[in-house]
């Protein structure tokens, strides 16, 4: 894994690790919500 | 075999093998053009993975509530525009965001339709799925040629008359919430939270171990287009398999048998082609577990493998298996876990390989 960011100056680096934050965030909130939607969905159809 | 076809109403699959041949042509052309030049090409790829995969379950639910959008013509659309906007401006971003909703916009309503329309058979769902493999290869060949613009955009446009064929194979009226029931193929005896988590989890897997294969045998454009096409016709004979002669036993095939062939095909691409073949066959098997759970939101149950394969090949931009002996004991022990996850999933079945 170092050598994957070896090859960046500091201004690329700082952009990959923003842009691999912000995709990871954009992630975790989508499967918290996905998450949701199938508890909801359990619960309805067993009722 | 005329009947058989009829009975599995793969119709709506065949209509949407084209759909998504062209849209994985048209995503994975643009995608090798963005990377051209670009100094941080596992990052684009790595983003394109996440916003193409993942709001596939928010997207799907969408989809779930509302059936009668036809989702597929407005990620066509998205798709060209995104062509557009790479080829004219330096808006790489923008192009990128809109070529990725414009493909899972088409993914999640081919899902849906197929789902919907298949009375619990796999086959169209299958066949559907495997349309994407001959893309994306075609989509890396073509995108080394230099074409013009408009040819892209065509193709676009000539599924669009697919897509609002297939719709109407989907029985709207009454009962939309039951299409999916009869999708029996998930076990009674365990929770199903536990299903879901034990269905994603093999979707993480089979994601993770198709880049841990080891091809040392393809070194040609040939050899390649040759391993993306046994690819897609795995995939699209999974589902057939199983409504023929029974998802437990398409599981166990799908595992066990293809594991040897895998792990000793490294030099023998025939050997290796068959276990390639074999492999892709779970993708029906874990589908058909989850929209068994999630019956009355298929799109959403869809979304749930696409999120697996986001987090399963997640990993392959960071850490990669050097040793060829380690990979291969890796391999193993993930095709156990993957088939111990699938058979505790899946329900029985009786003699004529249909869910009791």
């Amino acid at each position: 894994m170092e050598g994957l960011f070896d090859i960046y100056s500091t201004a690329q680096l700082y952009s990959v690790r923003w842009g691999l934050l912000a995709i990871l965030t954009v992630f975790a909130a989508i499967v918290i919500a996905a998450i949701i939607f199938a508890v909801r969905e359990i619960k309805d159809d067993t009722a | 075999m005329k009947d058989m076809f009829r009975k599995m109403n793969i119709r709506t699959g065949i209509l949407y093998f084209y759909i998504h041949f062209v849209t994985e042509l048209i995503c994975f052309f643009a995608l090798y053009r963005y990377t051209e030049n670009a100094p941080v090409t596992w990052l684009l790829f790595f983003a394109y993975d996440m916003l193409a995969f993942a709001p596939q379950s928010i997207i799907g639910y969408i989809n779930d509530k509302f059936p009668k959008l036809v989702l597929s013509i407005a990620g066509l659309l998205l798709m060209s525009l995104s062509l557009i906007v790479q080829r004219y401006t330096e808006f790489v971003f923008t192009s990128l965001v809109l070529l990725c909703i414009g493909n899972a916009f088409v993914h999640v309503n081919g899902a849906e339709v197929t789902l919907r329309s298949a009375d619990g058979h796999l086959s169209p769902s299958a066949v559907f799925v495997s349309g994407g493999s001959f893309g994306v290869v075609s989509g890396r060949l073509l995108s080394s040629m230099d074409i013009p613009l408009w040819p892209l955009i065509l193709l676009a446009a000539s599924a669009i008359p697919f897509a609002l064929l297939a719709q109407t194979y989907v029985d709207m009226p009454a009962g939309i919430d039951d299409r999916c029931k009869s999708f029996r193929y998930s076990s009674k005896k365990i929770s199903r939270y536990m299903i879901i988590i034990l269905a994603v989890l093999v979707v993480m897997i089979r994601g993770y171990m198709g880049y841990g294969i080891p091809t040392s045998w393809r070194k040609t454009t040939l050899q390649t287009i040759l391993l993306f096409v046994f690819m897609g016709m795995g995939k699209a004979l999974g589902g057939i398999l199983s409504d023929i002669i029974g998802i437990r036993k398409v599981a166990f095939i799908s595992v066990i048998i293809a594991l040897p062939l895998l792990l000793f095909g490294d030099q023998n691409m025939y050997v290796s082609l068959i276990g390639v073949m074999m492999f892709s066959m779970t993708m029906s098997v874990t589908l058909a577990i989850l929209v068994s759970v999630l019956p009355r939101t298929p799109g959403l149950a869809f979304g749930f493998t696409t999120i697996g394969l986001f987090l399963g090949t997640a990993p392959i931009f960071f850490f990669r298996m050097i040793d060829p002996r380690a990979n291969a004991v890796m391999l193993t022990v993930l095709s156990l876990i993957c088939l111990g996850c699938l058979l505790l999933s899946l329900e029985k079945e009786d003699d004529h390989g249909r869910t009791v």
